[in-house]
């Protein structure tokens, strides 16, 4: 499904991707594990497009196609979606449009026919009821004065009417008490199924708690050092960051 | 102008030229116009508002009995509504056939009828009202129309009346180089309440000058929530002016929104004279092509905690240009003001301008005041946000422009103006926005 390549990634003239490789197959959960600054969010932010970023050496492949060659929006038609660490607040524009015009955006790209105004409604209101969120949230503004909890539900909510190939999910537990996380752990959940796959971007092991991973990459100077499976998160629980660095070196 | 007024002086019914203290005050407004004349960009209040253009043409009064002319997305205006309380105007004089019929429609104690009904009566209470809240001083077209008004509205509401349905005034105006000049003017007395929609509008043939003049006097603790929609055509110049009088505890809520007309002018003059008053002005301006849309505003806070809020934006395109010029005025009584103003404008396109000058003046010391003025583009994180959503840069923008004119159209009370105003501006920016939330 995702194929990464030596990846190199600079912002500002600045390296922070250097040599990354990575595979994702359909279904599976990956999470990307590291200290702050280790690149986890710039590898998100490359993976999506955004324009600051520069991608210097190396290539990406999903669905087949060159993701590197893509606008963020084909990138997201194709099946790709990041749950934002800091989801962006759009003042005056209802979080029920907005998620309507994105769902049949996403359905166009995809040569679908626009879903009708009652099936959107059917849809959108029961992936609020397995957020826990009140239908209220679906009239305000698109995370205008929502809590911190309230966004990354926001985003998970948007993940379910999506429905992509791949999740991205940035951070997405920062932030998070334990029973809001609990219930993003169970959103997310909720959606892991043979043909959608999950990259869990996250600084610490609490999150790998309720969403269990089925791979566990550590990174550090912009590069992948050690990958395993859950039992290596408990491992970097105990020891800490400074162990793999000691251990690759 | 001259030979224009020459010809209205000699025309008018003696009902309407007036006698007594309207004769004198059309004399005097009429002797201000000749002596001010048309302001000039020397004028430091017309600074970027040119009006040289309009000087060396020759209007003639409009005429009300003409078949109405609307655009085609117009056309359900002047279908049966329920909802509102009608009162049509062409060339600004009030027409009989396309208004409703108020008379048995109203509750005890609430008086709307046309100007020029009023002037007839001519009540003491209109007399005691009239010309109280526009200052001798104001500007050429204020005079004018002080001097030449056919009609208008009067709208009186007794002590702690209640307007149930909105009222709803369409001024029409159509023709070529015609001038209508409607005078409005509206008593509030204590704890009264209402809600007044204002639309302005003309086809894009219309070649029209309207100079429209509103005095509104609010008494202790009464609302007024006033709508002033701007849909003129695309070659029609608007000059409007609106004065507030707010008494102590009253509420004035406006909405100024211009979409529409080649020239305009919007005005806005109010004071809080009364302890504990509030004063809520937003506006939104959207220009395309060559229009030029100038707000100019003044809030005075006369009295001790009175609060008011201020806030304008506007959207830019083509070769538009957009002015706003807002004052608040903090005098030295004036202790724990709470005032807040603010202009933010978007600019689309290279060759659209806006030039804004948001000013506090303040003689109280102890005073809690903000203001600022910012104009730019589309935030580039919400346009990224929006592209991991799958939905195209080309998109994305129009759905943040239109998001920037939301946030003012949302805050419109009346639920079927907002939603109409919302469809109408998405449709301006060829947005299929289907909007339903």
């Amino acid at each position: 499904m995702l194929k990464i390549e030596n990846l190199h990634a600079t912002i500002e003239g600045k390296a922070i991707l250097k040599g990354l490789n990575l595979e994702i197959g359909a279904g599976e959960i990956h999470a990307i594990m590291g200290p702050n600054g280790s690149g986890k969010s710039t590898l998100a932010a490359v993976l999506t497009g955004r324009d600051e970023y520069e991608v210097t050496e190396g290539s990406v492949q999903f669905m087949g196609k060159d993701l590197l060659d893509l606008e963020p929006d084909e990138r997201a038609q194709l099946g790709l979606f990041l749950g934002f660490q800091y989801p962006v607040e759009i003042p005056g524009v209802s979080n029920m449009y907005f998620m309507k015009a994105a769902v049949n955006a996403l359905r166009k790209g995809q040569g679908l026919k626009e879903l009708d105004a009652m099936d959107f409604l059917k849809k959108v209101k029961e992936k609020v009821a397995l957020m826990e969120m009140r239908d209220e949230f679906l009239h305000r503004a698109v995370n205008q004065g929502f809590s911190g909890g309230e966004k990354k539900r926001n985003e998970i909510l948007q993940m379910a009417m999506f429905e992509p190939k791949l999740a991205i999910l940035d951070e997405i537990d920062s932030g998070l008490d334990i029973d809001a996380l609990k219930v993003v752990a169970k959103g997310v959940n909720a959606q892991i199924s043979e043909d959608r796959s999950v990259l869990l971007v996250t600084h610490y092991q609490r999150l790998l708690d309720y969403i269990v991973p089925d791979f566990i990459h550590v990174m550090s100077e912009g590069q992948i050092i050690k990958s395993g499976d859950k039992s290596l998160a408990l491992e970097l629980e105990e020891k800490g960051y400074s162990w793999i660095n000691q251990d690759a070196a | 102008m001259t030979t224009l007024i020459e010809k209205f002086i000699q025309d008018a019914p003696a009902q309407i030229a007036g006698t007594g203290w309207l004769k004198d005050a059309r004399s005097a407004g009429v002797a201000r116009f000749n002596e001010v004349g048309i302001p000039t960009t020397k004028d430091e209040d017309w600074k970027y508002t040119n009006l040289r253009a309009l000087a060396s043409k020759q209007f003639d009064l409009a005429e009300p009995n003409v078949p109405v002319a609307l655009p085609d997305a117009m056309s359900g205006l002047l279908a049966e509504n329920d909802a509102v309380h009608r009162m049509v105007f062409i060339g600004g004089v009030f027409n009989d056939a396309l208004s409703d019929d108020l008379g048995h429609d109203l509750d005890e104690g609430i008086t709307i009828k046309p100007m020029q009904l009023a002037l007839e009566e001519n009540t003491e209470s209109l007399q005691q009202a009239m010309l109280q809240v526009m200052p001798e001083q104001a500007n050429a077209f204020a005079a004018l129309n002080t001097g030449l008004f056919r009609d208008g509205v009067y709208i009186h509401l007794d002590e702690h009346c209640v307007l149930t349905k909105p009222l709803e005034l369409i001024f029409i105006n159509s023709g070529e180089l015609t001038l209508s000049m409607p005078r409005n003017l509206i008593v509030l007395a204590d704890g009264a309440r209402a809600k007044v929609i204002e639309r302005q509008v003309s086809n894009d043939d219309c070649t029209a000058l309207s100079n429209s003049a509103t005095e509104i006097i609010l008494g202790e603790n009464s609302y007024l929530d006033y709508n002033l929609i701007q849909q003129q055509g695309k070659k029609a110049t608007h000059i409007g002016g609106t004065w507030v009088s707010q008494a102590a505890g009253s509420q004035f809520f406006t909405r100024t929104i211009t979409l529409g007309g080649q020239m305009v002018r919007n005005e806005l003059k109010v004071s809080l004279n009364g302890e504990g008053a509030h004063a809520d002005c937003l506006g939104l301006y959207y220009g395309r092509q060559r229009q030029h849309i100038d707000n100019h505003t003044t809030i005075r806070h006369a009295a001790p905690n009175c609060t008011s809020r201020e806030i304008y934006k506007g959207i830019l395109d083509d070769r538009a240009r957009g002015v706003f010029h807002g004052r608040v005025l903090v005098e030295q009584d004036a202790q724990l003001t709470a005032a807040e103003q603010q202009n933010k404008n978007l600019l689309l396109s290279r060759d659209a301008e806006v030039d804004t000058k948001p000013q506090l003046e303040i003689y109280a010391d102890d005073v809690k005041c903000s203001h600022g003025a910012t104009v730019g583009e589309l935030d580039k994180k919400q346009l990224f946000y929006l592209q991991t959503r799958g939905i195209g840069l080309q998109e994305a923008k129009e759905l943040l422009t239109f998001a920037f004119a939301a946030e003012i159209l949302e805050e419109i009370e009346l639920e079927s103006l907002r939603e109409d105003l919302k469809a109408q501006v998405a449709q301006q920016m060829n947005l299929n926005l289907g909007y339903e939330s």
